[in-house]
């Protein structure tokens, strides 16, 4: 799991990267947004939609009230009209005064476009009735001797009671039902019921209402207590819907649920056996403005298009130029430490370039260096072989013998060749770079006694070694060039008979070699110079480099002198205990 | 018969060259020997050599130096170069100064005796004929001696060169004026110059650069000449 992250992030250059982090960002970015908008949305349709429902719903009670007062007034004017009043309460009702009351019914319809029927009844089921419709409708007499139908009516006290078909009373043709507006009529004198008045309207009116108080969008239906469509459309309102807004409403509230996506309103009339119900779907299509959903659509752009800006922002002043980094730095890969040249304009990145081209001149003057370095060592290796080799040595000494051969016995001859062939050994060390004290100093021994053939007896030699040292291993001819030096530039100098002394000691974890010339010393002006200078032919300093080279530290010195008196140098070479 | 004289600072080279070269068959001997350019400037006059035989690499003065200053002086002196040192530079300051053969260590019998066989042939017998001015004043020459003495290259020779004259016929009026050779008085004025430093406590590598005998062993040799013992017993004897 971890590796897998590992290797996630490791993946892709910084511009895929940047493009994949963008991607991500636009795309949480957008749910975001989508979200946000959904909820706040949902909740402002919501409340949009419960309000325009139920404002509909009111609106349509309203009307239905308003035409509820007016079958009121209408009925009013006819059951107390002189009429209604004989047809109910004289005994001696004839026909002129029957036709009397039906005009009178007649005049008083004729205000009223959507009664369809009124009916004028005894409390015996006895009746006058004027139709608007050809078609008259049967009565149901039987009911007047129904004491629960006739309860219901009484309860009013003679307001009016509004039924769809009174309640059983009227039966209407082909399903379509009527409304029945029914009350009780009381003798004025009396105050005893003497008769009903059944103002009957057709369906159509609740039409009128729902067109009326429909709104922009949803459905709205009436339906009867038994669920029964009477007017509206109903598309989307299902038997679910139904089932689940009309359970237990209570009477004259006006109710709003979500039910499967829609918002659902109901309201139950006061006074009448009706259910109003509004049904809105909750969709975004159906948002009535759409400016809500363009101005979305305007700030997903806007969005988008800043983000967009900000990654090609990104691109070309960042990662542009650090491509462009990255490409010269692959270039060292090859082995060309160039420096890189180019302006990015942002300060971060010049100031990574500026440290890279730093880096880069000090890497490259450290490479220098180390060359340098190497070739300096070379160079003093070199130099050392060749000034040991340097045949005049060995040129002069069989020079010498050759004379040796000429003029004297052959032991002098054998004692020499003997000295110079052991004198070669040693210097040649087979081929090795260290050798023990004991050889280095047999061949300085060989190297003093070849030098006395050639200029007789100007020196004497003297040797003080700490036996315990013989064994330990020294870079080959430290002595050699320190003895050849006390020869020629101290003792043969001054003219006199000198004496040469080579010893060696242990200081500490240091091995002290040195070699001590009784010549004409050097001043401290002279000292400097030897030691600065290459000087040709003097091997004190190629034999500290050389030294130095091979212990891969400076070597520690000592020189000593005093002017016409003596010379002495001394060389501290480090001692470990793997070299013995 | 040709003069010859050896410089060479190792005695075993000298003694070496004298038995390698058939000097009878050639008509020729050997005159003198020098450990150093210094002595053999001091010599040069006395001997008179016609061939020299000089190695390069000499404490004191080398080589190339001597031979500069002899051919300023004899320019008709036949010089070989025997050296163990094959530089380019030593070969190319010689064919500047004139030698006529530059023989390398160790030397073979063959080549050495070929090379002298030709620079005898070469040998300018005819003496150079005796002119110049007649010398006037001879004391002005000893007072410049004692003014010049510190100079290594003061030589009979270049004395004559300097002041125009025949040198054989300056070293004869020489003598006949002080009584002794030029040679002779110049290291004895430098000897006693020597002495007045050994009193001082003076080394003697100093000294012997101080009076212009800058080869201490030459100088040793001197001065145990002219005074019977070595510097060293001089000034331990001036001490007490």
């Amino acid at each position: 799991m971890k590796k897998k992250d590992y290797y996630w992030k490791r993946s892709g250059n910084l511009k895929s990267q940047i493009r994949k982090i963008f991607t991500i960002i636009i795309c949480i970015y957008l749910a975001i947004m989508i979200i946000f908008f959904g909820i706040v949305g949902k909740n402002y349709f919501y409340s949009y939609y419960k309000t325009t429902n139920q404002d509909a719903l009111a609106s349509a009670i309203v009307n239905l009230n308003a035409f509820s007062d007016n079958i009121s007034v209408m009925s009013r004017m006819l059951m107390f009209s002189e009429e209604a009043t004989d047809f109910l309460c004289d005994e001696s009702y004839n026909y002129t005064k029957r036709v009397d009351l039906l005009r009178k019914i007649y005049n008083i319809m004729d205000y009223y476009e959507q009664i369809s029927s009124v009916y004028l009844f005894k409390l015996t089921g006895e009746y006058v009735n004027v139709s608007m419709s050809h078609n008259t409708m049967a009565v149901n007499r039987e009911l007047f001797s129904d004491e629960d139908w006739m309860q219901q009516i009484k309860e009013k006290e003679g307001y009016y009671l509004v039924q769809l078909d009174g309640n059983g009373l009227f039966v209407p043709h082909e399903n379509e039902h009527i409304i029945t507006y029914i009350r009780l009529i009381n003798d004025l004198d009396t105050q005893r019921p003497i008769g009903m008045i059944a103002v009957n309207c057709s369906t159509d009116m609740l039409k009128s209402i729902v067109d009326n108080s429909l709104g922009e969008h949803g459905s709205l239906v009436i339906l009867s207590e038994e669920k029964e469509e009477l007017a509206g459309e109903s598309q989307n309102i299902n038997e679910e819907i139904l089932e689940a807004s009309l359970s237990e409403d209570v009477r004259g509230e006006i109710v709003t649920r979500i039910s499967k996506g829609n918002i659902v309103t109901t309201a139950h009339a006061e006074n009448a056996p009706f259910v109003f119900l509004k049904c809105s779907e909750l969709s975004f299509g159906n948002y009535p403005k759409g400016d809500v959903l363009m101005l979305v659509f305007i700030l997903s752009v806007l969005s988008l298009v800043v983000i967009v800006c900000l990654n090609v922002f990104v691109s070309m002043k960042i990662v542009s130029p650090i491509e462009k980094l990255t490409a010269s730095m692959k270039k060292s890969k090859e082995g060309y430490l160039y420096r890189v040249s180019m302006d990015s304009g942002i300060d971060e990145i010049n100031i990574l370039k500026d440290s890279y081209n730093d880096m880069l001149v000090e890497i490259n003057r450290l490479l220098l260096e180390v060359v340098e370095k190497e070739r300096g060592v070379q160079q003093a290796k070199f130099e050392v072989i060749l000034e040991q080799i340097n045949p005049h040595f060995l040129y002069n000494t069989l020079e010498t013998i050759g004379y040796l051969a000429l003029d004297s016995t052959g032991e002098d001859v054998y004692d020499a060749i003997v000295s110079l062939g052991d004198f070669y050994r040693s210097f040649l060390n087979n081929g090795d770079e260290m050798i023990t004290v004991q050889k280095e100093v047999d061949m300085v021994r060989n190297y003093m006694k070849l030098q006395r053939l050639r200029y007789e007896d100007i020196f004497e030699e003297q040797y003080d070694i700490e036996p315990s040292v013989l064994e330990y291993k020294i870079p080959k001819l430290l002595l050699q060039p320190l003895v050849e030096n006390a020869l020629y530039h101290g003792i043969r100098l001054k003219g006199e008979k000198g004496i040469i002394k080579i010893s060696a000691q242990r200081e500490a974890d240091l091995l002290v070699i040195a070699v001590y010339d009784s010549g004409i010393g050097m001043t401290q002006e002279k000292i400097e110079e030897v030691l600065k200078e290459e000087k040709e032919g003097f091997g004190l300093k190629k034999t500290l480099q050389r030294v130095s080279y091979l212990y891969n530290k400076e070597t520690p010195y000592r020189i000593e002198s005093k002017v016409g008196y003596y010379c002495k140098i001394e060389l501290l070479i480090p001692l470990t205990e793997s070299e013995e | 018969m040709y003069r010859v004289m050896i410089i060479d600072d190792e005695k075993s080279v000298r003694s070496l060259i004298k038995k390698l070269v058939d000097w009878e068959k050639y008509d020729a001997e050997i005159v003198g020997e020098a450990e150093s350019g210094i002595e053999a400037i001091n010599m040069l006059d006395e001997i008179k050599p016609d061939i020299v035989f000089v190695d390069i690499r000499m404490p004191f003065m080398d080589g190339l130096t001597f031979m500069k200053y002899m051919t300023e002086i004899y320019s008709d002196i036949m010089m070989i170069v025997v050296t163990a040192h094959s530089e380019f530079d030593y070969a190319k300051q010689c064919i500047q100064l004139g030698v006529k053969h530059y023989l390398l260590k160790p030397i073979s019998k063959k080549e050495i005796n070929e090379a002298f066989a030709d620079v005898i042939s070469k040998v300018n017998k005819e003496k150079v004929k005796e002119e110049g001015e007649k010398v006037e004043n001879i004391n002005q020459y000893v007072a410049y001696i004692k003014e010049h003495y510190e100079k290594p290259q003061i030589s009979l020779s270049f004395m004559a060169k300097k002041f125009g004259f025949n040198a054989t016929y300056f070293s004869r009026k020489f003598k006949e004026v002080t009584g002794q050779s030029f040679v002779e008085c110049l290291t004895a004025y430098r000897i006693s110059k020597a002495c007045e430093y050994a009193k001082q406590g003076k080394m003697m590598y100093e000294t012997a650069e101080m009076v212009g005998i800058p080869d201490v062993s030459y100088f040793s040799k001197c001065f145990k000449k002219y005074m019977g013992i070595s510097y060293t017993e001089y000034v331990t004897q001036e001490k007490v």
